[in-house]
């Protein structure tokens, strides 16, 4: 497959292969792997920047038996190992804490199998999720989540993560477009899980559903493709107060509609897109742009439409707009999602968060998080799911300033501990990973998180599947309270 | 050490209650029969007021190693188990009421014990509905509801428990009480322990509350009842069409001829479509069905409490002891349902059955008492699933029935993994024991 | 081993330790997001971190941190590319992995030179041919003299062509029929007809006019119908940009200066190019010599006169053509035409209202063809798989193959060969020149 030019280990002086990268390059060959510092360089953090560590190899298996084989290798030498896929995700859940044996599932990208009559498709995990849709758009079919980063992200990863998106509002995220999985478990045995729905036993398709490759390794999924909604509307509306957004955003809730999008964005975000590759020419003073989709058939739109634009006005909207072609839809959009990496215009480094919250409790949250902004001293972006209440603020810093980073973090963390205060949760969609483990605490306590952990212990007893993320650190004596308790 | 005579574990669970209230309110005695032949009962029946009065009792019962069956509605007595009496039936319909319903957020906080239309009917008055439609919405708690991931056909387009229940607070065998996901319709920190414990039949911990995902009220409700003159294949091509197109069916449900003559008095294959959204967009629909008819006929029509009232007898059909639920691929619904018929046929059996063409899900109601032909209708109907994807399983049957067979079907090849998790949640085996897969 | 980031520039450690390294400013505006991946067709093929745009940028980062050398990884993820400029398309916080690649290419040809027949050759050709016109026209008049002669039908005939490597002779097979070339043969101002709305010059390129003279005369034959007077200034090189690419900035740098004389002294509107890699790179010698105090203005003056041919008979008009070309064609996007230049929709503006023309769209018709300068001649391999895919992707029933860079051309030309295919590859600016020519002939 990999030709003479296209050697991954180009010719160069080699480090003596050990035991371990001889066993590996046994089973996938000596084109699937990695192990010499330079070529792990690049493995050494995901989408998530603050954390950097070295994995001790990076290997590409193409099947389940090779992950399988790979993973017993790992197992019975108790070295530790993290599956990841197109390493977009924002929490460092597929960073090495150092040491680690990288298993990439990018080359296993096939798509296996589509079935329209039974509305399912059958992927690998390396398979990229746009793909899906792009593959079934033919026959009016769609796959719905859609983190912004579908585009290069895998399925695998969104499984891993229960990845989110602007379109879950109305359809839910990954866990609710699950069918089936073919997992890895951390000693090497194949299972598979689900297929058909309520299969007899324990929910283990919603538990390994964000489970953030702490529990084993999807090989295969199997995923639910929705017929495209008969027609679709996009709105637009711009205001001059964040306070008129966010209340518009509870009034279109609350007159009982449910958009299948409802995004919101605020005055330094959209400094960030309209600076960014795909601007849409927002006005520069404004305060908070909503976009808001509606779908479903086609003869019920309008009416959806003009409360929408009705309630906007209520609120003092500055203008509201429907889009005029799918192009403008497309257009406002591409704005959106490419709203996080855009940040890079306007700042040399950022740190999203993903705090989620009770609707109704929008207007309190931001004007809190606006607090934090001037208490650090930090410009904080947000950008955000309206509709589920998912906060991402996007705190910008500069790395190179002393102290920045640390307080990048610390503002992250008290963004967090706000939206917990007020029963939400720390992360809607990016997962806990590196980034999350402390403010687990701001959620769970000691029992709980010890209860979870006990769950990870029966399908990874010996941590050795992504170690040491999700949970807190020192959450070990109360592993211990909970391995006393199970036995006792 | 387990205390031998039920007067003993009277006296520790009266303790733990308090006698503030008169006696027959917070525990009955069942004595050692009981007249239900479904068993999944209980030698005393307690009925605690808050979870730190179950934390109590369930401590209890592990320090004395005693059994315990957590218990809502009762409506699922049938369903795996084959325990005909447990040392204690703990009751949760004194833990009922609204703890809070956030308007704004589509989102709802409730007691276990609060029966599904309690709930409907609270959330009327605010133009709000939680979105599940299992059997007997009258009798059913929400904590029995979720425990046992209980369905109706309206999940093809509202989902299941398992997409409406976003955050529980749990009970566990210990008698620690825990929390699981929040009251938001987005969570990703740590597991999602939350679904661990829908549909695990109540063998991890006792769910005392439930925060809920609500729909708006649909401002139109409709229900187009349509029969086949010929065969099913007109019933499975409508509804492959029906998917097919840009529609929104809220569920499309075929009755075999038995269950059509009991609701729609055509002894025909018929099959439901609903309709739930905005007038236009209903009236759009039904326009739609009416140019795509084919060879089907409509044999009625009803809008909003009538159609209501239809899904309610529809909920309350499921009477007979003796049912099967068959998990299949939507394109193997009609075939299983044709089975079943066949091998009722052959048993000299009657049956009654239905199943979501959208979905995969069948359900089959065997009205004969007779124990031994069920066995063998049972295992043909396994038999014909042996060759597909999916599962048969007995959804009510007598526990003397259910000691005899695996009515989960066959155990999965990860039963580790369910092990593994009972014995971390409930490692001396006191909440439901064998009740569910596998004997956990 | 984690770490938190250290809070301090680290690029002091810097291993960049010669003259233009990457700039700092544009590397960290680089958040590691990863929308660039699947736009890459060397991450598509490979699924490798360091063959994606930002795994490139990261790795150029590293270098500057000193947590990397200037060594044969780090040489081997920079030159994979294709410098096709997909990622920047596809980029939200709008990094210039073009520029940082070639500056990391400089400082990697600087570190370690190439040796060996590779290194001889490229010095022969870069160096030795391409930036001098008479060399390469003579180099053209052998090759002329090789189709002509009967040379080339005994070399293929005897099987001599054996000794090339299979890329190379895959590619002697579709070389096109040699021309004297236009710089040579037309004067140094060619009149417009009638009425001159605007005078431009032309970029006549190096391996262009000799390989595509004919493109080069379809060029100026439309401009002037048009009413453009069309000077050749005498004194112009290649733009540089295959020496840019191969980490040659010194070269390139010479090149780039001797063009900004050549141009400005022909004191026209515009300077016009049909080659989208050559447009590109003069469009960006403002980039090039930003260290250069004497040209810096200069080049910034000059790179805002460049312009594609497409895109400059768009924006400034044209007469529509009236004679019909029946025919069925699809439309490549040049990476250099649409990543680069954000130039997508002109050209097929252009094509589509040629009367009779069908324009089909290509699937993926951004994504490069491999071609890529020379990349097709130092990591064939690689090219030689996006070729693949990009012919597999030619819709059915299609006679012409349309695109505004010779290097596609060749390439392409090269991918229907070898597919035994019948489609005709043709440059945006032939099909019009066609169209004009037949209203003549009808």
């Amino acid at each position: 497959m990999f030709g003479k030019r296209l050697k991954m280990a180009a010719k160069k002086a080699k480090r003596k292969k050990d035991k371990l990268i001889e066993s590996l390059i046994a089973v996938v060959g000596e084109d699937a792997i990695y192990y010499e510092h330079e070529d792990l360089l690049a493995y050494e953090c995901d989408g998530y920047v603050i954390h950097k560590g070295l994995p001790r190899a990076v290997v590409f298996p193409s099947t389940t038996e090779e992950v399988s084989q790979i993973v017993k290798i790992l197992h019975a030498q108790k070295i530790p190992f993290i599956p990841r896929g197109a390493g977009t995700g924002l929490s460092g859940g597929a960073t090495p804490m150092g040491g680690e044996v990288i298993i990439s599932l990018v080359r296993m990208k096939q798509l296996l199998e589509v079935d329209f009559e039974n509305r399912r498709a059958v992927v690998q995990p390396g398979f990229v999720n746009l793909k899906l849709t792009n593959a079934i758009a033919e026959k009016g079919y769609y796959y719905v989540p859609d983190p912004s980063s579908q585009r290069t992200c895998t399925i695998g990863g969104n499984v891993g993560e229960n990845a989110g998106g602007a379109h879950c509002l109305k359809y839910g995220v990954t866990t609710n477009h699950v069918l089936g999985l073919e997992v890895v478990l951390p000693d090497g045995e194949i299972v598979n899980i689900g297929g058909i729905p309520d299969m007899p036993g324990y929910d283990l398709l919603g538990l390994l559903t964000g489970s953030e490759g702490t529990l084993g390794i999807v090989t295969k999924i199997t995923v639910k493709i929705l017929k495209q909604p008969e027609a679709q509307e996009t709105v637009c509306a711009l205001f001059d107060r964040v306070e008129d957004a966010s209340h518009t955003v509870s009034d279109i809730i609350s007159a009982g509609i449910i958009p299948a999008a409802l995004e919101m964005m605020d005055k330094i975000a959209i400094e960030g897109v309209e600076k960014g590759n795909y601007p849409v020419g927002y006005p520069k003073d404004l305060a908070a742009v909503l976009l808001i989709e509606v779908d479903g058939i086609k003869e019920g739109i309008p009416e959806q439409i003009e409360k929408i634009i009705q309630i906007c006005q209520n609120r003092n909207v500055r203008e509201v707009r429907v889009a005029s072609s799918e192009a403008e839809r497309q257009a406002w959009w591409n704005n959106r999602k490419q709203a996080f990496g855009a940040m890079g215009t306007i700042s040399p480094d950022y740190l999203v968060q993903d705090g989620v919250i009770p609707r109704s409790k929008l207007p309190e949250v931001l004007e809190k998080v606006a607090q934090i902004s001037s208490k650090y001293g930090l410009r904080i972006a947000n950008v955000f799911h309206a509709g589920d209440g998912n906060l991402h603020p996007l705190i910008l810093f500069d790395s190179r300033v002393p102290g920045d980073t640390e307080k990048a973090v610390a503002a992250g963390s008290e963004i967090l501990k706000v939206c917990a205060d007020v029963g939400g949760s720390i992360t809607g969609e990016h997962g806990v990973g590196i980034e999350k483990k402390e403010e687990m605490r701001f959620i769970f306590n000691d029992e709980e998180i010890a209860l979870q952990v006990s769950i990870r212990d029966v399908f990874n007893p010996e941590n050795l599947c992504n170690p040491d993320k999700l949970f807190p650190t020192a959450s070990r004596c109360a592993e211990v309270k909970a391995v006393k308790r199970a036995s006792g | 050490m387990k205390p031998t005579s039920m007067e003993q574990i009277k006296q520790g669970i009266l303790q733990i209650l308090g006698s503030r209230l008169p006696e027959g309110e917070v525990i009955h005695c069942a004595g050692n029969h009981d007249e239900n032949l479904l068993g999944n009962s209980g030698r005393l029946v307690v009925y605690p007021r808050d979870e730190n009065q179950i934390g109590a009792i369930l401590r209890f019962a592990n320090e004395h190693s005693l059994t315990v069956i957590p218990e809502g509605g009762g409506t699922k007595r049938g369903l795996g188990g084959t325990l005909e009496q447990a040392d204690i039936l703990l009751s949760m319909q004194k833990i009922k009421g609204v703890v809070e319903h956030s308007v704004g957020d589509l989102i709802m906080t409730v007691k276990a014990g609060t029966t599904l239309q309690e709930i409907q009917s609270v959330l009327a008055k605010n133009g709000q509905f939680l979105p599940l439609d299992p059997p007997f919405p009258e009798r059913s708690t929400i904590g029995g509801i979720v425990a046992s991931n209980a369905s109706g056909p309206k999940r093809l387009r509202y989902g299941s428990c398992r997409d409406l229940v976003v955050g529980l607070r749990v009970v566990t065998a210990d008698g620690t009480i825990i929390r699981t996901g929040a009251k938001v319709v987005k969570n990703v920190a740590g597991y999602d322990m939350t679904k661990l414990f829908v549909g695990s039949m109540g063998t991890l911990g006792i769910i005392t509350e439930l925060h809920l995902k609500l729909k708006p009220l649909p401002p139109r409700r409709s229900l187009m009842l349509l029969t086949s003159p010929g065969g099913t294949e007109e019933i499975w091509d409508f509804s492959r069409r029906i998917m097919d197109s840009g529609m929104e069916p809220l569920a499309l449900e075929v009755l075999n001829p038995g269950m059509a003559e009991r609701l729609a008095g055509v002894s025909r294959y018929l099959l439901a479509v609903g309709f739930e959204d905005v007038p236009k967009a209903v009236d759009a629909q039904e326009e739609w069905v009416r140019q795509n008819l084919g060879q089907l006929r409509k044999t009625d029509m009803l809008h909003d409490e009538e159609a209501e009232a239809w899904w309610n007898r529809f909920a309350a059909v499921g009477t007979a002891p003796f049912a099967l639920k068959v998990g299949s691929l939507a394109t193997d619904v009609i075939p299983v349902m044709e089975a079943a018929e066949q091998a009722a046929n052959n048993l000299g059996l009657s049956i009654i059955c239905h199943g979501g063409t959208g979905l995969g899900i069948s359900r089959i109601y065997v009205e004969d008492h007779d124990m031994r032909k069920f066995q063998s209708f049972y295992q043909t109907m396994q038999t014909f699933m042996a060759e597909r994807e999916g599962y048969v399983i007995i959804e009510s049957a007598p526990y003397t029935v259910r000691r005899g067979v695996s009515v989960w079907g066959d155990k999965p090849s990860y039963l580790r993994l369910l092990e593994g998790i009972k014995q971390k949640f409930d490692p001396r085996r006191v909440l439901n024991p064998g009740r569910f897969v596998g004997g956990i | 081993m984690s770490r938190l980031v250290a809070a301090e520039p680290e690029t002091r450690n810097s291993n960049y330790i010669f003259e233009d390294p990457p700039d700092e400013d544009k590397f960290s505006a680089c958040v590691h997001c990863g929308m660039c991946l699947e736009a890459c067709p060397t991450y598509q093929e490979t699924g490798l971190e360091q063959h994606s745009p930002r795994g490139r940028v990261h790795l150029i980062k590293s270098v500057a941190e000193g947590k990397m050398t200037l060594g044969e990884v780090f040489s081997d993820s920079v030159f994979q590319c294709l410098d096709c400029r997909a990622c920047e398309t596809a980029c939200p916080a709008n990094v210039q992995v073009g520029t940082l690649i070639e500056q990391a290419r400089g400082q990697v040809r600087q570190a370690m030179p190439l040796r060996g027949w590779k290194g001889l050759l490229s010095r022969i050709f870069l160096r030795g041919i391409f930036p001098y016109p008479r060399r390469l026209f003579f180099l053209g008049t052998l090759l002329k003299f090789y189709q002509k002669s009967g040379l080339q039908w005994f070399c293929r005939k005897t099987g001599l062509l054996r000794i090339l490597p299979d890329h190379l002779r895959q590619m002697e097979a579709v070389l096109p029929k040699v021309n004297k070339p236009v710089i040579t043969r037309y004067p140094a101002v060619v009149p417009a007809e009638g009425e001159t709305r605007k005078k431009v010059a032309m970029l006549t390129g190096c391996v262009m006019d000799v390989m595509f003279s004919d493109i080069n005369e379809a060029t100026i034959r439309v401009l002037t119908r048009n009413g453009y007077e069309v000077h050749l200034p005498r004194q112009q090189k290649c733009c540089g940009a295959l020496q840019l690419h191969a980490g040659d900035r010194e070269k390139a740098k010479q090149l780039a200066r001797q063009n900004i004389d050549a141009f400005l002294a022909a004191d026209v509107d515009h300077v016009i190019v049909n080659a989208a890699g050559c447009g590109a790179a003069l469009r960006e010698y403002g980039e090039l010599l930003h260290n250069d105090p004497e040209y810096k203005e200069k080049a910034k003056n000059f790179s805002e006169k460049v312009v594609d041919v497409a895109k400059f008979l768009h924006d400034n008009g044209y007469r529509k053509p009236t004679g019909r070309v029946e025919k069925r064609i699809t439309y490549h996007d040049a990476c250099h035409l649409a990543h680069a230049q954000g130039i997508r929709f002109e050209p097929r503006k252009l094509l589509k209202e040629i009367p009779g023309i069908e324009l089909v769209e290509l699937p993926d018709a951004d994504r490069c063809c491999g071609s890529a300068g020379i990349y097709n001649i130092t990591n064939p391999e690689m090219a030689s798989r996006l070729l693949q895919k990009k012919i597999a992707s030619i819709p059915d029933q299609v006679e012409l193959v349309t695109m505004g860079n010779p290097g596609c051309m060749l390439q392409m030309a090269m991918g229907v060969h070898q597919h035994h295919r019948k489609e005709q590859v043709v440059h945006t600016v032939q099909v019009l020149d066609w169209a004009y020519q037949r209203e003549t002939e009808q």
